[in-house]
């Protein structure tokens, strides 16, 4: 659809959960107080790995307070969880443990403190095992195995993907210039400013559970808590509160969501679960770590002629969604290039700490990472300026419709236009003649996913659900699971409304996402939801739409294909006959004489649905995973202290792809955000381990997550492309990843432009750009 | 050990009540006084997700026993505006969408209040070096910044 | 973590102060402006019985001129000090090293005693209270006396202090006119805790440096003052091959401990690096013909 009946679509509406958020009004799931509510607190492991060989519970229980204390013992009959194909985790460590800061037992007490009391009680001896934290040294014959007896796994390797197109051969037989490099990313986390939270409520007359937690994946979590806990999906209810942050680590379930549920159910009494910024750092999931051994064959004229690859991805104790994060990976590895050929093997790891998982990007900054740095040595090597490499393989417009060696299907993807914004924007040409000692300036660009994605494992679908109902007054309320944690959803969601059935903004309702009133979903992630949830409530609302205008056409004697919703009215085009939406909707509640022939009273209600047209690739990793695809350029400008090695980033541009812009400052926040965490994942986030597999760095202090002044004002130099890709049906694409996602290859190319060294390990720390200057002198 | 008996002024009016030594003004504030907009982000004071004003500072109320406030005067976010109306740097993080998830909003909003009430803002690139005190995971700060420079010009004009 | 339970009293008086000390020995904590001190009761590396929290103490705040040179209460906080008009002409080392502690929440919290008795290795204040000279006033059980900041810091947070004293102040001496000042800080990212803090003050006659106090933090187990610096400096220009020479001595006398941002030899550099940059500060506008 390409009409706008308002106007709203493609304007700033201003944020409608603004007022709560700045008046501090919002609740969050930390916020919910119920009266008797209990809390608990986690006890984790001291070790990597480990036996366990006794633990006591008789002293915690006898502290004053203290209510109930869970072990994995307790819990045999919830068994593994499925937060992805592999069923390796239990909720609560049994037997062994696997990283240092698993859960091992929960105390519930009546206050924090002496939930926190009893905690500190629980006495655990150990056996230790050895452990292994190198995910190469976990791939050897000798290693210690952190899994046994779980189907698929072979040894500590839980997974492998292959994605395979073309004659990588030929391509490297006719290559002028073969490079081969080792590419190594960290594992950063989220951060999320809310820790994860859990409420959760028994009431045992319905013999039904509600859980307040931040969540982006409400409906799976529910299913997955009726799964386990053998109820009903009915009479499991989950509420999604105010989220503070998510970025993909917030997705299925957490032990501290159904360890609150199992004590609300045993204590009859609500219990609250928060996990502590420390706890957040070192016991939950974060980013996986890849080390990417790549090899690119180029003709000395420049020309791609392929990309063959291993990657060995560090999972962590427990994989998750962890080997979809390898796979996407790996289909966007070429990026938004032509490349004939391309050979791809990758492995999913265990190692004996925290797991990985999801973080924002999934795995497309890791790969987008290896080979934007890749191409920046091989142009370097064969006298060829970076940016002019790029546009010689660059997939330009007159190129498309293609489809890409690996079977992804491209209607849109101006890349070239992207490349020649930032271009532009930052004065490339000028900069390359003259530029002072130790500045540089880099490019990457990158191909994503424009919103959802396929993946065969778990399920063949890639879908959301809304339901709208229009009250007698005209106001409107809308059902979703879509699960904010800042974006803006029922923003966006307001103006497709308002805009579809012409009623004000401030009438329209987005109901909390709650599995009671909101129709089966999978959630909020792969940068989904403006396309998956909005494409459904465009359905939905055209449903209602259709039945407006009958009712209105019935009302006005006039043939519903000639009629119009024009300033709150059902007009007859052309004419200023109409009669206002709010008359019709009460027409459509209460007077059965006026309504079509078959339209039953109070009808304005409807649910939709949509599956985003993606396919799942075959087994050579080959299909079109993503229902279409984004694309970006992004420059940056950045100085070195050469005596420090302290990298600043004085400038910033980029340009995305966006489909169409549905709220254009709710997308450039999406963007400048992502940059930001893009530059926190390039210059110093990572979580560091010592030798016995403890987080050195589980704080804010020590965590490098980026404070304002590293962060440059970017502002009109992130500019948006709009391709207006017809297959959602809004034109839109997703942008929700976007921006981290080349940040930490432009970051790199840049340095690399100023010290005159390649820098293929992140983070890109002072020590290690010092010691490459050192070693360029040397 | 005995509670302590604690007077002080919250958001205008008078409280008085009981606390134990080791209460933090952040636990306080959130859960005996039960304003949760003072969140609470990290353990080690970086943060800044719990800023409140205490006798007209800004201050981390993570780092501050509840007992320092006693006969003191508090702010939080609910106390920063009359009800039904909202703070101008409230206004300008709405009209700037300075914020996403919200959860550091209020932390933000009250040290920028105690920035424009105490400093001359005029240079949005230093202005970042004064919101070192707070962490924002969502935004990237660039519209933060543009709020607090929204905010800034609004306040001269009304000079 | 939550903090274990404690009593907590808030006397008016240093007399009362001191008698409270007296009476609860080491079972007691002293809290000044508490911007570290809290965060070490949560983490429960202390677990006093009992906080006296100076907080009501009046006659430890404010910032005095006298003959002597400055005097600064311990209870006057960073905001106060580095906003102060005789301190920022007086000592702009100090003024610069309080304005940039952390940011402005702990700033007006944060206090010019409680970073003194915290010493935290690269606290900015400690390191211009050091390289300034400054006299550590200290009352006891009826009595008081004054400690030189040389003679302060005695290992890792350990200062000379003993638990029946509380840190009533400090005094900078009047500085002579030509006297200049250089302060320099690195932090692996802004806002949080330096790496690395450069503080020195060189006087000048006639283009030669006179005396000269260069103290470093982040560079071992408390903050240090580098005296073999400071003699190959006293007699000389401070020219570049005098700045180089020092640097040469500073990296045979710095030892920063490796952690998560980054090695010894790397901090090690970086540290010769600021002190450097301290040293050119206080040579410019110097008379030494290079300024």
């Amino acid at each position: 659809m390409t009409d706008n009946s308002n106007g709203l679509i493609g304007t700033s509406l201003p944020n409608v959960d603004g007022r709560a958020l700045v008046t501090g009004r919002a609740k969050y799931t930390v916020d919910i107080d119920f009266p008797g509510m209990a809390h608990g607190k986690t006890v984790r492991s001291t070790f990597a790995h480990a036996v366990i060989k006794s633990l006591d519970t008789s002293r915690a229980q006898q502290v004053a307070g203290v209510l109930l204390v869970i072990t994995g013992e307790d819990i045999t009959e919830l068994g593994p969880v499925a937060n992805g194909p592999v069923l390796d985790m239990l909720l609560i460590a049994t037997g062994k443990v696997r990283y240092v800061g698993e859960p091992v037992a929960v105390v519930i007490g009546v206050t924090e403190e002496a939930a926190q009391e009893g905690a500190d009680l629980v006495e655990v001896t150990y056996e230790p095992l050895t452990h292994v934290l190198d995910p190469e040294e976990a791939m050897r014959n000798e290693a210690p195995l952190i899994h046994e007896g779980i189907d698929g796994v072979e040894g500590n390797v839980c997974w492998t993907q292959q994605t395979k197109a073309g004659d990588i051969d030929a391509a490297l037989a006719e290559a002028d210039l073969v490079v081969s490099k080792r590419l190594v990313t960290t594992k950063a986390h989220a951060m999320p400013m809310e820790t994860h939270a859990a409420v959760a409520r028994y009431d045992d007359v319905s013999d039904t559970i509600t859980l307040w937690t931040g969540t982006q994946t409400p409906h799976l979590l529910r299913n997955e808590i009726a799964r386990v806990f053998g109820y009903p999906q009915t009479k499991v209810r989950v509420i999604k509160p105010f989220m503070g942050g998510a970025f993909g680590h917030k997705e299925g379930i957490h032990t501290n969501e159904a360890m609150a549920i199992w004590a609300a159910r045993a204590l009859r009494r609500p219990v609250r679960i928060e996990l502590s910024r420390t706890e957040e750092f070192a016991a939950t999931v974060s980013r996986n770590p890849h080390i990417r051994d790549a090899t690119v064959a180029v003709r000395n004229d420049g020309k791609v002629l392929g990309w063959k690859e291993t990657i060995v991805q560090d999972v962590g104790a427990y994989s998750g969604i962890s080997p979809a994060v390898l796979a996407l990976s790996e289909w966007v590895t070429v990026g938004p290039y032509k490349t004939p050929a391309l050979d791809i093997e990758g492995s999913v790891v265990y190692t004996n700490k925290p797991p990985s998982s999801a973080f924002r990007g999934f795995g497309n900054p890791q790969a987008t990472f290896a080979r934007e740095v890749m191409f920046d040595i091989a142009a370097r090597e064969l006298g060829i300026d970076p940016l002019e490499f790029r546009y010689r393989n660059l997939i330009r417009s007159e190129d498309l419709p293609t489809e890409t060696a690996n079977g992804l299907k491209l209607d849109t993807l101006p890349i070239d236009e992207a490349t020649d914004a930032v271009a532009e924007a930052m004065g490339y040409e000028a900069l390359r003649s003259s530029k002072p000692p130790w500045r540089g300036v880099g490019v990457a660009n990158m191909l994503e996913w424009g919103g959802g994605c396929r993946w065969h494992v778990n399920y063949d679908v890639d879908m959301n659900s809304v339901k709208v109902e229009m009250n007698a007054d005209g106001s409107v309320m809308v059902a979703t699971d879509a699960a904010d944690s800042g974006q803006g959803h029922a923003t966006v969601f307001t103006q497709i409304v308002s805009d579809r059935l012409g009623v004000d903004p401030s009438t329209v309702t987005v109901l909390p996402s709650d599995t009671e009133t909101a129709p089966f979903g999978l959630g909020t992630f792969a940068s989904r939801t403006a396309v998956v949830h909005g494409s459904a409530l465009m359905r939905a609302c055209d449903t209602l739409r259709e039945r407006l205008m009958e009712v209105a056409g019935s009302t006005l004697e006039a043939d519903p294909e000639d009629l119009e919703i024009a300033d709150g009215q059902v007009r007859i085009r052309g004419t200023n006959r109409g009669v206002p939406v709010t008359t019709v909707a009460a027409l459509a509640h209460y007077v059965r004489s006026v309504l079509p022939a078959g339209m039953e009273c109070a009808s304005l209600v409807a649910s939709a649905s949509y599956d985003a047209p993606s396919t799942v690739p075959d087994e050579n990793g080959v299909g079109n995973f993503a229902a279409n695809y984004t694309t970006s350029s992004t420059m940056v400008i950045v100085d070195v202290d050469p005596t420090t090695g302290k990298v600043t980033i004085l400038d910033w541009a980029s340009a995305e792809d966006v489909g169409r812009a549905i709220h254009p400052d709710l997308l450039k926040g999406q963007l400048q955000g992502g940059v930001a965490q893009g530059i926190g994942f390039a210059l110093g986030e990572d979580l560091i381990f010592d030798d016995s597999g403890a987080v050195l760095n589980p704080s804010m202090a020590d965590y490098q997550v980026p404070t304002a002044p590293q962060v440059p004002l970017i502002e009109d130099k992130i500019m948006t492309i709009e391709s207006f890709d017809p297959t959602h049906l809004l034109q839109h694409k997703g942008i929700g990843e976007s921006g981290i996602t080349p940040a930490a290859a432009a970051i790199a190319n840049a340095v690399f432009d100023a010290i005159g060294v390649p820098i293929t390990t992140l983070p890109i720390t002072p020590e290690k750009v010092l010691a490459a200057i050192e070693s360029r002198n040397a | 050990m005995a509670d302590h008996g604690i007077a002080l002024v919250v958001n205008n009016e008078p409280v008085s009540t009981t606390v134990a030594g080791n209460r933090l003004l952040r636990e306080f504030i959130r859960e005996d006084l039960g304003l949760t907009g003072t969140k609470s982000a990290c353990e080690d004071g970086m943060c800044g997700a719990c800023s409140v004003h205490l006798d007209g500072d800004v201050v981390k109320s993570c780092l501050i026993l509840a007992m320092e406030a006693d006969g003191r005067t508090l702010t939080t976010i609910e106390g920063l505006a009359p009800p039904d109306d909202l703070h101008p740097v409230q206004q300008a993080m709405i009209d700037n969408f300075g914020f996403q998830c919200g959860f550091c909003t209020p932390g933000f909003i009250m040290t920028i209040v105690d920035i424009l009430d105490k400093d001359i803002v005029d240079d949005p690139e230093s202005l970042r070096e004064d919101l070192v005190g707070n962490i924002c995971r969502c935004t990237g700060y660039t519209r933060i910044v543009a709020a607090v420079m929204d905010a800034a010009g609004r306040k001269n004009h009304d000079r | 973590m939550t903090m274990t339970r404690f009593d907590y009293i808030a006397p008016t008086s240093i007399d009362e102060v001191t008698g409270l000390l007296s009476s609860h020995g080491s079972e007691a904590k002293i809290l000044a402006g508490g911007q570290s001190v809290v965060i070490l009761l949560r983490q429960r590396l202390l677990a006093p019985s009992v906080v006296i929290s100076l907080g009501r103490v009046e006659a430890l705040k404010g910032i005095r001129s006298s003959d002597d040179g400055v005097e600064i209460g311990a209870m006057t906080t960073y905001s106060d000090v580095s906003r102060n008009e005789v301190v920022n002409r007086v000592a702009p080392t100090l003024a610069k090293a309080a304005g940039a502690v952390g940011s402005r929440h702990i700033r007006n919290r944060g206090t010019v005693g409680g970073s003194l008795a915290h010493a935290d290795p690269a606290g900015d204040v400690p390191v211009a209270l050091l390289a300034l000279d400054a006299s550590i006033h200290l009352a006891g059980s009826g009595t008081v006396r004054t400690c030189a900041s040389d003679d302060w810091f005695t290992g890792l947070f350990e200062v000379s202090m003993s638990e029946d004293e509380v840190l009533t102040g400090v005094t900078i001496p009047q500085p002579a006119e030509t006297v200049r000042h250089g302060y320099h800080r690195f932090s692996y990212r802004e806002g949080e805790y330096p790496m690395i803090v450069a503080a020195a003050v060189l006087d000048w006659d006639g283009g030669v440096c006179t005396s000269a106090r260069v103290a470093m933090g982040g560079v071992g187990a408390h903050p240090v003052r580098l005296v073999a610096v400071e003699d190959r400096l006293t007699g000389s220009a401070v020219e570049a091959g005098d700045i180089d020479a020092a640097a040469a001595i500073a990296s045979e006398l710095v030892h920063p401990p490796s952690d998560v941002r980054g090695s010894t030899g790397w901090k090690r550099k970086v540290a010769v690096e600021y002190m450097k940059r301290a040293l050119a500060e206080a040579a410019r506008n110097s008379g030494n013909g290079h300024g």
